[in-house]
């Protein structure tokens, strides 16, 4: 059996699980495929020193099992050689090894290559093995972005390297990072589970406002952002 | 602000911004950048405090964060110390330790009973009658004690971060910046820490007269702001050092947490008082205090002093003086042969005299006590003796004293560092440094100030290299030449005794020997015994003389007599930055936003926030949490179960796996059905339970507790480990949101918006089947824990919502609505379902919650097969039972946990209870003894109102027994 990635109704569309903060800060919405984002907010974050963007609808899929490395090469991607290593996919997204055989992929602005992924995966009984990951997905950037995560998080992140995941607790949730630095502006991309979203959030927004940062919309963040017309 | 100086160079003040505040109700006025106390000595405010024990009046002392005496108390903020707190609008003060205001104080006459309030003396006089301890420590608390808190009050938290660098610096003094400039030109990022509000350390007080010294201060300045591999911190104390150079740095705003590769301590020393008589009137202060009033607040300190010396210090100090137009009246040197320098010829030149060999006896108090009017200066004979009888009195209303250093070391201490005591400078000195940790300055017994800069250089270097960025040879630490800067002994005795050693606590000399007579002779004990350096300012002015004394007393060497142990806090920090903003994870389901709107009341399961039950406003929460229950019963409710485990076994060896991790058999479980599953421990006992889906021959889904699901999946994976099978595992409980839909209704409403054929025959009881549940695909499975016909359906985490919505909307016709857990628990217990953590404990097995059916039979093995092996061939100890209470009075029915008592004795307790059901009489499962288990027997419960509630036992189910509603 597999989970499809694409809805029937517009009324199904994925949804962020901060989208009623996102809704006070007057998200206007778009359409990404299946996924409702919001593209800017009340705020457009200029001047702002530290910025923090909800990405979650950008969607990941997990890659688990015997031959999980063989098949993703077999599909052309580039597949990282190191645990924690990443590689770059065209739509902004990552191969990301999580473990010897297992793999996040995903995370750009092309939802389609994600499901297809997940298709092909649950065509086959045999392994690798398609995992959900319906990880919420946050940006954090600008200068006082490593202020923000020094409040939140235990690493020393002046040293990461920009295709290494970091595995760690943001205010005390599990998050995998990994910097996406753009333009010389310092960006961190966060994911974890979605049922600490809405706490991670809260506390993120927090310190960000405390930094006299602020909350922006995804256009905000993302170059190749293609959507559609606002979705409701 | 009649003592305020014309402008001064590098002055920290701002004259051009006027600060008015009041102090004991009185209005006063400072600048932007003076402290409490120097704003009050510049209105010629002497007396600021009271001291602890005596309520004597007390001044300003150090001016370096170490006035105990000098504490402030505002409507918000408890103990503010005036010799370091920032004046600032507004700030309405009133002074500690006073009953009735500083000035009338009705405990100011404490002093003249203190003949019998001697060292200790509360450890021996209120231990008897014990009647009366209640009355003496009432009496006690209120006697004693700082500054009241304002338990009303309240704060923001503050926020609290962490920090990195190559080179921690702790202290901006001249061997500081040497030693961030030195390791940041080796390549290292350092981060410096000055805990005054500007860098330069001594040379902002000390060094001023001295034109070379301005010279070095501009230079390490000017580099300080130009490198770009130092960051400084100032305003910023170093609280304390923990293993591998993790320093707490505490700053008005917040704690850092901060780790470096390696680090320097440049935090030079403390000056320290001589032991006089009246040696803590207000007006006698460390001439360093002088120096800091002088050049840093521009206010005069006296207008006629005396500088009571030991070393060539005393003598700039005097000069100082003198430039700030203070009459020296004298320089009062312990020393028989006096300075040798040329700064004494420069303070004799100006017509200072000079008195070698001298000590002051006492300092006399003028009108109230609330200042000194004159000193009492005597002759030392050859053992140090005051010769009193050749003394003579000099009017005065200061006294500077710089007799000596002790180095401020506590972060040395902290870090593991071992200090030995150097003669040559009288003070204690690093014997030995742990790994990546360097000293330089005064606290490493370096005092001339060229050779702090070149102490600092070696230890920059030295941390830089640690760090990995090594630099040039790394020369030998200089040696201090010349006269010592600390006088080996600067304590006299007197006769009329108020001679202190310790300001915060109010101990003199003799009390020290009269604690030494008692058998206190080892320092630990003496520090215990006397209270010496247990104040607020933790020994910083006191520790170093009661080693002296102690010395002395035990006729050993200082080496020998050791120090007390230093523990963080440097200097106190409040508990507010200790607390901070806290991280506290909350998890929510998918589908908590709907919760929100239909007016949920939460609870917190776990780690979870849930539904505790959806608010009525008509309604108590036990009408309502019945009314979610029958509502079940007679129509249809949904329940959000998305914080379920939900875990996915996918391999060749998935069935082998669960049979290993279960007790129950999986192998020949069919595709498209659901079994019960029972995880123990390798003790036998429950830790788990749920359902098992069989979704493919080589794909199992697993659900779990919402409590216990991430600790198993833990076990989950070590077991795959251990047992080297071909499992692949994934924890998908965040990623997925859950629903059971149950009642009566539940088939016709979610047929209504599934693609799923729902009929019994279709998906039959324990089935499960995937397809479109509201246009998203879904998993859904046939089970029934509270006892009805009962779907529950699985979809990807961000459909969750849309979902629920579309199947509450569906089923609005039939007036479905959403249950809370507390309905879930009723109506399960009303089926006689356990709930493993609250009807199981850390002792509990399947045997004795009755559920061993869910053993399968002649299994080769499985989690906690042997232990049951062993347990269940001994008599059964409790099992767990249906109770059904004869009386349903509320306030006589029993709460979970309480007891089950038969003669006296305790023979069970209630695991769960529900005093209202659906059936209209009180339920519970509780553990009884065996002997008590057949249905139908009696059983007593003591409940909290200690009444006896009555019941009976009963089979279980209670409701429904041949299953029929749930098939």
């Amino acid at each position: 059996m597999s989970f499809q990635r694409e809805p029937i109704s517009e009324g199904s569309m994925r949804r962020s699980p901060v989208e009623p903060d996102l809704t006070t800060r007057g998200a206007h919405w778009s359409r990404l495929g299946d996924a409702r984002l919001a593209t800017r907010l009340n705020l457009d974050g200029t001047g702002a020193t530290v910025t923090l963007c909800d990405l979650s609808p950008l969607g990941l899929v997990g890659v688990k099992g015997p031959q999980s490395s063989t098949w993703l090469a077999q599909r052309g991607l580039l597949v990282p050689e190191a645990i924690y290593q990443t590689t770059r996919l065209p739509d902004g997204g990552v191969v990301g090894r999580l473990g010897q055989e297992e793999f996040m992929v995903g995370g750009g602005t092309n939802l389609d290559f994600v499901t297809s992924i997940v298709q092909d995966l649950r065509a086959s009984a045999d392994p690798p093995y398609c995992l959900e990951r319906e990880d919420a997905s946050f940006l954090l950037a600008g200068d006082g972005s490593l202020a923000a995560l020094a409040q939140t998080c235990g690493v020393d992140f002046r040293a990461a390297a920009e295709d290494q995941l970091v595995l760690t607790r943001v205010a005390g949730v599990s998050c995998t990072i990994l910097p996406q630095h753009r333009h010389d502006r310092a960006s961190w991309r966060l994911w974890c589970d979605p049922s600490f979203a809405t706490y991670l959030w809260d506390q993120l927004t927090t310190v960000v406002e405390d930094l006299e940062g602020c909350v922006v919309g995804a256009y905000h963040c993302i170059d190749t952002l293609n959507t559609t017309e606002p979705a409701s | 602000m009649s003592r305020r100086l014309p402008p001064r160079p590098h002055e920290w003040i701002d004259r051009e911004t006027v600060i008015p505040f009041r102090f004991e109700g009185s209005p006063c006025e400072g600048y932007a950048g003076d402290v409490v106390t120097s704003a009050l000595w510049a209105h010629d405010v002497r007396m600021v405090g009271r001291s602890f024990k005596y309520h004597r009046p007390r001044g300003t002392y150090s001016l370096a964060n170490h006035d105990a005496n000098a504490m402030f108390c505002t409507a918000q903020r408890t103990n503010l110390r005036g010799d370091v707190e920032p004046l600032r609008p507004g700030l309405d003060l009133a002074a500690v330790n006073t009953a009735g205001g500083l000035y009338a104080d009705r405990m100011r006459f404490t002093g003249f009973f203190s003949r019998f309030l001697p060292v200790g003396f509360y450890y021996k006089a209120f231990h008897t009658p014990r009647r009366l301890f209640p009355l003496y420590e009432k009496f006690m608390r209120g006697a004693a004690g700082l500054g009241r808190v304002n338990s009303k009050g309240q704060t923001p938290p503050t926020p609290k971060d962490y920090a990195f660098c190559d080179v921690a610096v702790i202290g901006a003094g001249p061997a500081g910046i040497a030693a961030a400039l030195a390791a940041a030109d080796a390549g290292a990022e350092v981060l410096l820490v000055e805990e005054h509000a500007h860098p330069g350390g001594s040379l902002t007080w000390q060094w001023r007269g001295d034109s070379d010294a301005a010279e070095l201060e501009r230079d390490l300045l000017d580099r300080l702001a130009k490198s770009t591999r130092v960051t400084l911190r100032t305003g910023t104390q170093a609280g304390g050092c923990y293993a591998d150079h993790w320093v707490a740095l505490f700053d008005e705003k917040h704690l850092t947490k901060l780790r470096a590769q390696a680090m320097v301590v440049a935090t030079g020393c403390f000056e320290q008082p001589a032991v006089f008589q009246n040696n803590d009137l207000p007006g006698c202060m460390l001439a360093s205090a002088a120096q800091r009033l002088i050049h840093q607040y521009a206010v005069r300190p006296f207008d006629r002093g005396v500088v009571l010396a030991a070393n060539a210090y005393a003598y700039q100090a005097a000069l100082d003086l003198l430039d700030a137009g203070t009459h020296v009246e004298a320089v009062v040197d312990l020393r028989p042969q006096g300075e040798q320098s040329s700064l004494a010829t420069t303070v004799k030149a100006r017509g200072v005299t000079v008195l070698a060999g001298y000590g002051i006896d006492s300092a006399i108090p003028g009108p109230g006590d609330t200042t000194v009017a004159a000193v009492h200066l005597c002759p030392l004979d050859a053992s140090g003796t005051m010769l009193r009888k050749q003394g003579t009195l000099i009017r005065c209303d200061g006294v500077a004293v710089s007799v000596g250093w002790a180095p401020a070391a506590g972060l040395l201490y902290q870090a593991g560092s071992r200090m030995s005591y150097a003669e040559h400078v009288e003070q204690f000195v690093p014997a030995s440094l742990p790994d990546g940790l360097f000293a330089a300055g005064r606290v490493n017994g370096i005092f001339e100030l060229a050779d702090q800069i070149t102490d600092g250089q070696r230890a920059g270097h030295a941390a830089a290299a640690h760090a990995g960025y090594p630099g040039p040879a790394i020369p030998a630490s200089p040696r201090h030449t010349g006269p010592s800067p600390s006088h080996p002994y600067p304590i006299f005795e007197h006769p009329g005794k108020k001679n202190f050693v310790d300001f915060d606590e109010d101990i003199h000399l003799a009390d020290f020997k009269h604690a030494h007579q008692e058998g206190y002779d080892n320092i630990e004990l003496l520090k215990r015994y006397t209270t010496v350096g247990m104040g607020p300012s933790q020994g910083k002015l006191a520790n170093m003389n009661a080693v002296r004394i102690l010395a002395r007393l035990n006729g050993a060497g200082i080496d020998a007599t050791g120090t007390t142990t230093s523990r963080p806090f440097h200097h106190p920090v409040s508990l507010g930055h200790l607390a901070g903003r806290r991280f506290h994870p909350t998890r929510t389901t998918p589908i908590h936003n709907a919760h929100q709107l239909a007016h949920a009341h939460f609870m917190h399961a776990g780690t979870w926030l849930r539904p505790e039950y959806y608010r009525h406003d008509t309604h108590t929460r036990e009408d309502t949490i019945l009314d979610e229950a029958q509502h079940v019963r007679r129509a249809v409710g949904m329940i959000d179960v998305g914080t379920l485990g939900k875990i996915h076994v996918r391999g060749p060896d998935s069935a082998a796996f669960l049979e290993r991790l279960y007790t129950g058999r999986f192998t020949r479980q069919k595709v498209g059905t659901v079994r019960y599953c029972l995880g123990l421990d390798e003790t036998g006992v429950i830790i788990e339970d749920g359902v098992v889906a069989r979704c493919a021959d080589d794909h199992y889904y697993v659900t779990a507790t919402s409590s216990g699901a991430a600790a198993f999946y833990r076990e989950m994976q070590r077991w795959a480990i251990l047992w080297q099978l071909d499992v692949t595992l994934h924890n998908a409980t965040g990623h997925l949101a859950a629903m059971n839909i149950a009642g009566p209704d539940s088939r016709r409403v979610l047929q209504a918006v599934s693609e799923l054929d729902l009929a019994a025959d279709a998906i039959p009881y324990l089935g499960v089947q995937h397809g479109r549940i509201a246009d998203v695909e879904a998993r859904v499975m046939r089970i029934g824990f509270v006892g009805e016909l009962g779907y529950e359906v699985h979809v990807p985490a961000s459909f969750g919502l849309h979902v629920w919505n579309t199947i509450m909307a569906a089923g609005a016709s039939a007036g479905i609505r959403p249950f809370g857990v507390e309905a879930q628990r009723l109506l399960r217990l009303e089926k006689g379902h356990l709930i493993v953590s609250q009807d199981t404990d850390a002792l509990t097995t399947p045997r004795e919650a009755g559920v061993a059916w869910a053993i399968g039979k002649n299994k080769p093995f499985f989690v906690g097969q042997r232990a049951l092996q062993v347990i269940d061939a001994r008599p059964q100890q409790r099992t767990l039972v249906g109770i059904r209470f004869d009386d349903d009075d509320a306030k006589a029915l029993p709460l979970e946990c309480n007891l089950i008592i038969e003669h006296d004795e305790i023979v069970g307790r209630i695991t769960s209870i529900a005093h209202r059901t659906t059936l209209g009489v009180p339920l519970a499962l509780g553990f009884v003894h065996p002997d008590a288990s057949r249905p139908g027997t009696r059983i007593q419960v003591q409940a909290e109102s200690r009444h006896f509630a009555a019941g009976t036992v009963l089979s279980t189910p209670f409701y429904d027994p041949e299953n029929a509603r749930q098939q």
